[in-house]
């Protein structure tokens, strides 16, 4: 596992290499996450409605091959890319994408933010504020979250793979603080999650994120003042090293 | 005659959308050549075929939603 720290990279330069990437590897290569902020761009999931954009604006739209609806990238945003083979890792994709959300939640967790995930509609939210240390042991680092086992996909997990948009309901109780879309080719992940962190919200507004109206956005800054990108790239990266592969 | 279900291409998925047939009845489809895309969770998962043969019937279409168990394609499998 390498993981990369692309500064800033143009959403469609880096979606074509994340795509040259997974068409040109085997099975000797090694998987890549790699963390990168976006300009400002709208992205719609490969079935999502241009009726989600709300209203016009000068930030551009680009239609990308990944799963989900609409969503906003842009500067103090954190994306992670996961290139990952799940046949090398012996992971299927439901173990995948539960160890991926298990991650994200932990982190977020760790901040003592009252996050949760939703069966329903795939991602990271917050229900209320702060996260009383007592109500949930959160996860187990390490041990449970080898991959190849299947034990990434054990009880804590919710139902992931039953949140196609289909489902979505709003929730207006939970702000979203980070999304997620994969693509899967030749058994290979790519595309990612996307963490909010210190960033201007306002272009989130603009649309119905995950064709969901209402959904309140939130970001790591609303809790943590202090936050920065690069304090979250590498206690990320050091989380994702030390639990996952 | 091979019929294939979701639970045929992909372990643990509960439901699904179909999004893509890279196929239709009458092509002739290799093992490992990619055979549809469906959504899973916000995830986008190319399934490759499982085996080399001609394809007879396609079940579903895009956009409907699929059990483990819905049937998905019929391959008039090859002899090799």
């Amino acid at each position: 596992m390498i993981i990369k720290d692309l500064g800033t990279e143009d959403y469609s330069t880096c979606w074509q290499r994340m795509l040259d990437f997974t068409l040109s590897r085997d099975k000797a290569t090694p998987d890549e996450i790699w963390m990168v902020e976006h300009p400002p761009v709208f992205t719609l999931g490969e079935a999502a409605s241009t009726a989600d954009l709300l209203q016009n604006s000068d930030i551009p739209v680009v239609r990308t091959d990944r799963g989900g609806q609409v969503t906003y990238h842009g500067p103090g945003q954190l994306v992670v890319y996961f290139m990952v083979n799940l046949k090398q890792q012996r992971l299927t994709v439901t173990d995948f994408l539960a160890c991926v959300n298990r991650v994200l939640l932990h982190y977020v967790r760790g901040k003592n933010i009252n996050a949760e995930m939703n069966e329903d509609a795939p991602g990271i939210y917050v229900s209320s504020n702060i996260l009383d240390a007592s109500l949930d042991p959160v996860v187990k680092p390490r041990d449970d979250m080898r991959p190849g086992d299947g034990a990434c996909a054990n009880s804590v997990i919710p139902r992931l793979d039953r949140g196609i948009q289909e489902k979505c309901a709003p929730h207006p109780s939970s702000a979203k603080i980070c999304s997620v879309g994969f693509r899967i080719k030749n058994g290979c992940t790519y595309h990612g999650i996307a963490l909010n962190v210190a960033m201007d919200l306002t272009p989130f507004t603009f649309i119905n994120p995950c064709g969901i109206s209402a959904q309140v956005m939130t970001q790591l800054a609303d809790f943590v003042p202090s936050i920065t990108i690069n304090q979250v790239k590498k206690e990320l990266s050091t989380l994702i090293e030390t639990t996952w592969l | 005659m091979k019929q294939l279900k979701l639970t045929d291409l992909a372990e643990g998925l509960r439901e699904a959308v179909i999004r893509t047939w890279y196929i239709k009845p009458g092509d002739t489809v290799e093992q490992n050549a990619p055979l549809l895309a469906f959504e899973t969770a916000k995830a986008i998962m190319e399934a490759p075929s499982p085996c080399t043969g001609v394809i007879t019937a396609i079940h579903v279409k895009p956009g409907e939603t699929i059990l483990p168990e819905t049937l998905l394609v019929t391959i008039d499998e090859h002899d090799h």
